[in-house]
């Protein structure tokens, strides 16, 4: 009786995988130590020598959804724990994404000036990756917090516009804050939005099939007054036109200028006046 | 003594089963593979599934129309796999001799089975920009198939159509015209639908989503597919068949329905583009009212609203 009831199971591992064809398929997953094996073999060093980072969100946390999408337009979004006081600030952050051909997305520069670092944008994720940021304090301290993103394609992904369109409107800046009715010490929201293809180098001509050469943002600086307060160093893993989220305590009326630099040398600039309505 | 010989015969013959089960996949054994449906006379659908690219087998409606003389596909199916399958539904049905492949555009669940026919005797078509987009797209397709899937299917599978169709194009299958339309920019930048003649069929592949929400392409336009839609609402056709969902439908409902989905995510993508709302925000709160209208909604939504998103904030 058990031999037979070995058979029926015998045979019936035979018939699974014709049954199998209508069902879904299996997805491979992965281990934590084997997510992490890119950061731990080789970025952490290539990035942060033998400097000690705190892995911790006490800091500061950020949100970007578990799963892409859009791999080439993922939005994420940072919100700091502490506010930018003179005593204690952030001062750095980097936003890395282990997987991608150029992991490091970018660089931005913050000081009290902002009143709270909180930044968004939106990052090309081009597979299944950690997706992490570190966070440098003034006293020199490094936290990072990382969240795994299920991605594909992000970086060689067909641009959404076609190029004739995009050049067309290449450099195109909207600078924006809101209405400020008065000057206090509380800070305002800017959106600086940029036209631009942010080419990666990975995508291809959807007319020649040929690939199209990398060209992108690689540097943006926002003043106000003559003071700075956004600065960041960008590569190919920022999604096309670029579109970050960010604030400053605006004091006083005053000139919010911005000079945005791509890989072609190309500077483009825009600015915009502030000053308390009215109403 | 005897039970063990019987145990032990019973134990080999479900090894051969094993066996002969491999190499009948391997030549897609016909016998297993459930008939197409036969929408009209001529003209036969094997139905979708509601099911996610590379992940879910059968998820588009394909099939083909058979004329006096010969046979057109249209569209081929998410793998080789489901291509086999298709030729062994169209032996059922016919032993005249395939001569067209027709692709109505770029997307996996449509082409990725063009390779178990055979290009020697076959013309494949397709929109103007099919080609190119195929050699941009289709490697990366087969590869994230191959790295769903295990298998490692070969790039020399990608067959490229060599006929393209800038606005029209008549075949005669044998007492049996089809043509083939090029549209503008909508569901994908290289969409074609078929009219056959005889039936007064319109086969829309991805233009009509029925039940199945719209599923919006990354190189489609949101207007254009709005205007191709209208379009479609007001011709006098007499049957039209869906890219995905069930193929019993009121024309003129299923395009409605469409029209008030990608209407209204256009139009509050438009208002959140200009009160600069972040683009997590449009994704959780645009169009939720609609869940209820669609099978497959969580798996798209979101996604449309990011491409829509992408399209019409530089517009």
């Amino acid at each position: 009786m058990r031999v037979k009831l070995f058979i029926i199971f015998l045979l019936s591992l035979s018939l699974s995988p014709a049954l199998a064809e209508t069902k879904k398929r299996p997805v491979p997953t992965e281990s934590i130590e084997s997510q992490n094996s890119v950061w731990n073999d080789m970025l952490k060093d290539f990035y942060f020598e033998d400097k000690t980072i705190i892995e911790s969100d006490e800091i500061f946390d950020f949100a970007v959804p578990y799963r892409a999408e859009d791999g080439a337009m993922v939005p994420i979004k940072i919100t700091p724990k502490i506010p930018q006081t003179k005593e204690r600030y952030i001062k750095k952050i980097w936003i890395i994404i282990d997987k991608n051909p150029k992991p490091l997305a970018g660089t931005f520069k913050f000081s009290p000036l902002n009143g709270k670092a909180d930044l968004a944008m939106r990052i090309r994720v081009d597979a299944y990756s950690p997706v992490r940021i570190v966070a440098e304090t003034s006293d020199d301290k490094l936290y990072m917090v990382s969240h795994y993103v299920k991605s594909s394609g992000g970086c060689s992904a067909p641009a959404s516009s076609d190029a004739a369109t995009a050049l067309k409107r290449l450099g195109k800046i909207r600078l924006k804050t809101p209405k400020i009715s008065s000057f206090f010490e509380e800070p305002v929201q800017t959106r600086l939005a940029i036209s631009h293809p942010n080419t990666s180098g990975l995508q291809k001509d959807q007319v020649t099939t040929l690939f199209i050469p990398p060209h992108y943002i690689s540097k943006i600086e926002v003043k106000f007054e003559g003071e700075s307060i956004f600065s960041a160093e960008t590569d190919i893993s920022i999604s096309e036109n670029p579109n970050f989220k960010f604030y400053f305590v605006p004091k006083k009326a005053g000139t919010l200028v911005t000079e945005i630099t791509d890989t072609k040398g190309n500077t483009f600039t825009q600015s915009r006046k502030l000053e308390a309505s009215t109403n | 003594m005897g039970k063990l010989f019987t145990s032990l015969a019973l134990l080999f013959m479900s090894f051969t089963y094993v066996q002969t089960s491999v190499a009948a996949q391997a030549q897609s054994n016909c016998e297993k593979v459930l008939p197409a449906v036969k929408i009209q006379e001529g003209i036969y659908v094997r139905p979708s599934n509601n099911g996610i690219v590379f992940e879910d087998e059968d998820i588009a409606n394909i099939g083909f129309i058979v004329g006096k003389k010969s046979i057109a596909v249209i569209d081929t199916g998410g793998s080789i796999h489901e291509g086999k399958r298709l030729i062994c539904q169209i032996k059922k049905v016919s032993d005249l001799p395939i001569r067209y492949v027709i692709n109505t555009h770029v997307h996996p669940d449509h082409t990725l089975g063009n390779g178990a026919f055979d290009d020697t005797e076959i013309t494949f078509i397709g929109h103007k920009n099919l080609a190119h987009a195929m050699g941009v797209l289709s490697k990366t397709y087969l590869r994230r198939y191959n790295e769903k899937t295990g298998e490692s299917v070969s790039d020399k599978t990608i067959i490229l159509p060599k006929t393209s169709v800038e606005n029209e194009l008549k075949i005669d299958l044998g007492n049996r015209i089809i043509t083939l339309i090029a549209t503008q920019k909508a569901h994908t930048n290289n969409d074609l639908m078929v009219h056959d003649q005889k039936t007064d069929t319109l086969w829309l592949s991805d233009l009509l989503f029925h039940k199945h929400i719209p599923v919006f392409g990354k190189s489609g336009s949101i207007n254009g597919w709005l205007e191709v839609i209208e379009e479609i609402k007001n011709k006098s056709v007499k049957n039209v068949v869906p890219g995905h969902g069930p193929l019993m439908l009121d024309k003129v409902k299923a395009s409605n329905d469409q029209s008030r989905y990608l209407t209204l995510l256009r139009d509050e993508i438009r208002k959140n583009i200009s009160t600069d709302a972040d683009l997590t925000e449009a994704m959780e709160s645009i169009g939720v009212e609609e869940k209820s209208n669609w099978e497959m909604f969580s798996a798209f939504h979101k996604r449309n609203i990011s491409y829509i998103f992408s399209e019409l904030e530089w517009e």
